[in-house]
């Protein structure tokens, strides 16, 4: 999330705060580079590509802690059909 | 007796692992317990001066594992509480002068005379830092509301875990009312839910730390002091109690009126 | 005999002091002869030959800053005692101290040795015999020789004078506000919320089993 959004909530710095340590804390503990992150994401995209349509602009692809476990959570949109 | 070793580490320095060993220390003292604090830091010793000891220093932690003196000459008493003891840092050596087994073996040995040990680490996650969990039973990670601080304390959270010392506990120091209030700094549970450990403890910014750094003295000694009184409430709490954090962060009234009228 | 005398050697220039001629005489000298020698003494060392002569604390500093006026800050300046001849000097830096410093020194064996610079915390400087400090010794930092310790600066760290036994040892400093003072087996710390506002030079010494610290009169 960009500054100016946070901002505009009214909220002061800490969101801003907590959000980039929450990103950068996922390529600590996982040890992937935005850089890695973005090819893996392509590569998935490849395959899943290969058996369903997807819409490619609009996947999401997030990792996060949730209690004890890391998770990926991904969204891959289906194309509508014409 | 049995005691528990407790290292207190960051990974990030200047965050306020030595402030803490001294005062947890001297809290749990004044609970009656027989407290020895280690200051693991070899050629960058501070805990002597903390607690305005450094001039009563003969014998360090590097003498004890050399043989050079018994482990009983090297501990230093408190001039003010019979129970604390402090084994002070070698100054001119350097940190590979000991090892994790000796370490080991030292925490052992004071196990069997005290209630409590308290290793105060040095930053970093190299040898010194190795040297300092050697043989502890529980970690505490202080850190400070603030990125950097966070993200080593993450680091060394991990780095605990793979060494076998589960569940570590967060301290988190400096945290400032009124920019938690203005949502300028990350409050408790922010810190909390990233970190994903127990919270043992919250010392609040407090300048009569400086102050009583200064004078070498613990804050834990001033009945007014609100940091003092953060010092105590985790000594107590590390002896079982039940005692709820202290409400340092309650929202300002001008943060509830906004919610209120739907501001934010 | 002159009243300084100036000999070139391998490990550097010794500067022989007549002590028959008065103490302004010598100091006169030697400003005269720094003037002449102009840069002549650059990046070799200076070694002052003071013999057996028993030289006070005051006298030793005004010597040495007189050739800190003329020399560059890379020109060391050693302390020479009588029983250093000529072949000793050649075969020096012998007895270097177990934990060595970043500081350059050189050790005569039976004799003083002088080091420049501030000994600052997480230093050591240890010597078998007398030991002169040209700078501040800082808290943290520890001075240990095996008879005395002179300081020409401030002493806020740890020193011990005498170290192998040696009761007669003595500390002295032109600001002495130590950490702690050992001389021979005796531990002494400056009191509880001492306020030392002495600003003259002390000198620390056992007597009847006990450490004392006293002004110096010059």
């Amino acid at each position: 999330m960009s500054d100016d959004k946070a901002e505009s909530r009214g909220e002061g710095s800490k969101n801003i705060a907590k959000e980039r340590l929450q990103f950068i804390l996922v390529q600590d503990r996982i040890k992937l580079s935005p850089q890695q992150m973005e090819e893996m994401k392509a590569e998935l995209l490849d395959v899943i590509k290969k058996y369903i349509d997807v819409d490619d602009n609009d996947i999401e692809m997030d990792i996060s802690r949730e209690e004890e476990m890391m998770a990926m959570i991904a969204n891959f949109p289906l194309k509508k059909r014409d | 007796m049995k005691g528990k070793a407790i290292v207190i580490t960051s990974g990030k320095g200047g965050v306020g692992k030595t402030t803490t060993t001294a005062n947890l220390g001297t809290a749990l003292a004044m609970l009656d317990k027989k407290v020895c604090l280690i200051d693991a830091d070899i050629g960058l010793r501070n805990l002597d001066v903390v607690l305005g000891l450094e001039n009563r220093i003969v014998y360090d932690l590097i003498d004890v594992v050399e043989e050079n003196c018994r482990l009983e000459q090297a501990m230093i008493k408190d001039k003010r509480n019979p129970n604390l003891f402090l084994l002070p840092a070698a100054q001119t050596r350097d940190k590979d002068a000991v090892s994790e087994e000796q370490m080991k073996s030292l925490i052992n040995e004071l196990k069997e005379k005290m209630d409590y040990i308290l290793v105060d680490s040095p930053a970093g996650i190299e040898q010194g830092f190795r040297n300092a969990i050697a043989g502890v039973d529980l970690g505490l990670i202080v850190a400070t509301p603030e990125v950097s601080s966070v993200r080593d304390a993450d680091r060394i959270i991990g780095l605990l875990e793979a060494e076998g010392l589960n569940d570590p506990q967060l301290l988190i120091n400096r945290l400032r009312r009124d920019m938690v209030g203005r949502g300028d700094m990350m409050n408790i549970d922010d810190i909390v839910e990233i970190l994903a450990i127990e919270i043992l403890g919250v010392i609040p910014e407090d300048e009569n730390i400086v102050i009583s750094t200064n004078k070498g003295e613990p804050i834990v000694l001033k009945d007014k002091a609100y940091s003092g009184k953060a010092f105590n409430n985790i000594a107590k709490r590390l002896e079982g109690q039940d005692i709820p954090l202290m409400t340092i962060e309650k929202e300002s009234l001008f943060n509830k009126v906004k919610r209120i009228v739907g501001l934010s | 005999m002159e009243t300084i005398n100036t000999k070139m050697t391998a490990k550097g220039v010794i500067i022989d002091f007549d002590w028959e001629h008065n103490f302004e005489a010598i100091k006169n000298s030697l400003k005269d002869h720094f003037e002449e020698a102009g840069s002549f003494y650059e990046g070799t060392d200076l070694y002052f030959k003071v013999g057996t002569k028993e030289l006070e604390l005051n006298n030793f500093k005004e010597l040495f800053e007189i050739a800190e006026n003329y020399l560059s800050s890379e020109t060391g300046i050693y302390l020479v005692g009588q029983e250093d001849n000529k072949e000793r000097l050649n075969s020096s830096k012998e007895s270097q101290p177990k934990r060595e410093p970043i500081i350059e020194e050189v050790s005569f064996k039976g004799d003083t040795v002088l080091v420049k610079g501030t000994i600052r915390s997480g230093q050591a400087v240890e010597h078998p015999h007398n030991l002169v400090i040209m700078g501040d010794v800082n808290p943290g930092a520890e001075v240990k020789a095996g008879g005395d310790i002179i300081v020409f600066g401030r002493l806020m760290g740890l020193v011990h004078a005498g170290a192998g036994g040696k009761k007669d040892a003595q500390v002295a400093a032109l600001r002495l506000t130590p950490t702690q003072i050992r001389i021979a087996n005796k531990i002494s710390r400056p009191p509880e919320d001492s306020n030392d506002q002495i600003f003259s030079p002390e000198k620390a010494f056992i007597k009847e089993e006990r450490i004392i610290v006293e002004e110096i009169d010059f």
